[in-house]
């Protein structure tokens, strides 16, 4: 069984809608894929105080996904910042942290690393989405945990999020070149960090046996 | 008339029934002739999602504002907008540095018409080969009632409408020379990945 913390700012006046989306297709993602243990953390709850109960509640190696607004170091939430590099960010050690929000690959990310989180796949400039094409978008947004969870590992599966990136571009630039360059835009800014680039989602598995 | 280019002469003195209005009117959208040079700015500038070539005159009445100092106006909103300034023959240009500095599209003499006509077709062009002139054609195809929709959503809490796209192209803030990068950007990607060639 893996453990997933899902994190979404669903009641956010612009893109709660789109976090929403995002975070229910990642939601399905799991749940058809992996036995999992999901915390759902949403608007209501998201905070501080109430995620830091929650890391509290899980062992290490977990994954986190995170669809709300983000600055260079925190994510928000409609209660202010809900996880800041000023924050005990140990309880992240080896975990896989995704998200879409703005900027959080360019502090944020390396404080997590630096505590030893496995790996972060986010954006390290601002993110925009096209409200007519929503789908586009979840799907480019979310398309890297499709992989990892198919099995690949963090190396291949960003990877394949930038090539589903590029695909989507293809097939909508001839038709609409400005959604097209907003889609560009998305994959120059998403970012890798890992400590180790050949973990993928069995490591994530509670009572998984060590291989030495 | 195939054009959606709107012509704003900003002229204290000159006539509504001008010829070179009615000369102008068969060619585009439209010609809107503002006598005050404030009420010139302010209408420029409130209209920033519109395509407009700015005719300006020179000197206006005294106690006004002079044409510098419009055009200045002008450039704090938007560095793109076509301003060609238009002259009194045998006025001498005293700030000329200040229009230079400004870029002023072109400076022509107030007749005959023939260089003002030439003019404003090349302003013409300018805006139908920039950026912007490439949206608008896309904006077109979406229809022109997509202008003040929602359209783009940054992940930071911000949102503008393809009209608020189109200004800010215009005034050529930093989120506008972004879109017009990576409208660059993508023309270049898909160049190098050989999905496009260079015809």
């Amino acid at each position: 069984m893996i453990t997933v913390l899902l994190a979404f700012d669903e009641k956010d006046s612009l893109l709660g809608q789109y976090f929403q989306l995002c975070a229910e297709r990642a939601a399905q993602s799991v749940a058809s894929s992996h036995p999992n243990n999901m915390i759902r953390i949403g608007s209501q709850i998201l905070n501080s105080a109430f995620l830091t109960i929650k890391l509290n509640e899980v062992d290490n190696r977990f994954i986190f996904l995170a669809y709300s607004h983000g600055s260079p170091r925190e994510l928000q939430g409609g209660e202010g910042r809900y996880l800041s590099v000023d924050d005990d960010l140990t309880k992240f050690k080896d975990s896989f942290f995704y998200t879409f929000s703005c900027d959080t690959a360019q502090d944020l990310a390396g404080v997590l690393l630096s505590k030893g989180c496995n790996s972060f796949i986010g954006y390290k400039s601002k993110v925009y989405i096209v409200t007519t094409y929503q789908e586009i978008f979840a799907n480019c947004s979310n398309f890297g945990l499709l992989c990892f969870l198919k099995g690949n590992n963090i190396s291949d599966s960003f990877n394949g999020m930038k090539q589903n990136i590029t695909n989507q571009i293809d097939g909508i630039y001839a038709t609409n070149y400005l959604v097209a360059s907003v889609l560009r835009s998305n994959r120059e800014s998403l970012t890798l960090h890992a400590n180790d680039h050949s973990i993928d989602v069995n490591y994530y598995y509670k009572n998984r046996i060590e291989s030495y | 008339m195939n054009t959606t280019i709107s012509i704003i002469i900003i002229d204290d003195l000159l006539p509504d029934d001008d010829p070179v209005i009615a000369l102008l009117k068969r060619d585009y959208h439209e010609v809107k002739l503002i006598k005050s040079p404030q009420e010139g700015i302010e209408y420029i500038t409130s209209h920033l999602s519109y395509r407009h070539i700015v005719i300006l005159d020179y000197k206006f009445a005294q106690n006004e504002p002079d044409g510098a100092f419009v055009l200045e106006k002008i450039r704090e909103k938007s560095k793109i907008i076509p301003v060609i300034l238009w002259t009194a023959n045998g006025n001498m240009i005293t700030e000329l540095e200040s229009f230079i500095n400004n870029k002023a599209f072109a400076m022509v003499p107030k007749a005959p018409y023939e260089e003002l006509l030439s003019k404003i077709k090349e302003a013409e062009n300018f805006i139908n080969n920039s950026v912007e002139g490439a949206l608008e054609e896309w904006i077109k195809l979406e229809g022109q009632e997509s202008l003040e929709r929602p359209f783009l959503i940054a992940a930071d809490g911000k949102e503008y409408t393809l009209a608020q796209l189109l200004s800010e192209i215009r005034m050529q803030s930093n989120f506008g020379k972004k879109i017009e990068k990576d409208l660059l950007m993508l023309t270049i990607d898909l160049l190098i990945r050989k999905k496009e060639n260079l015809k």
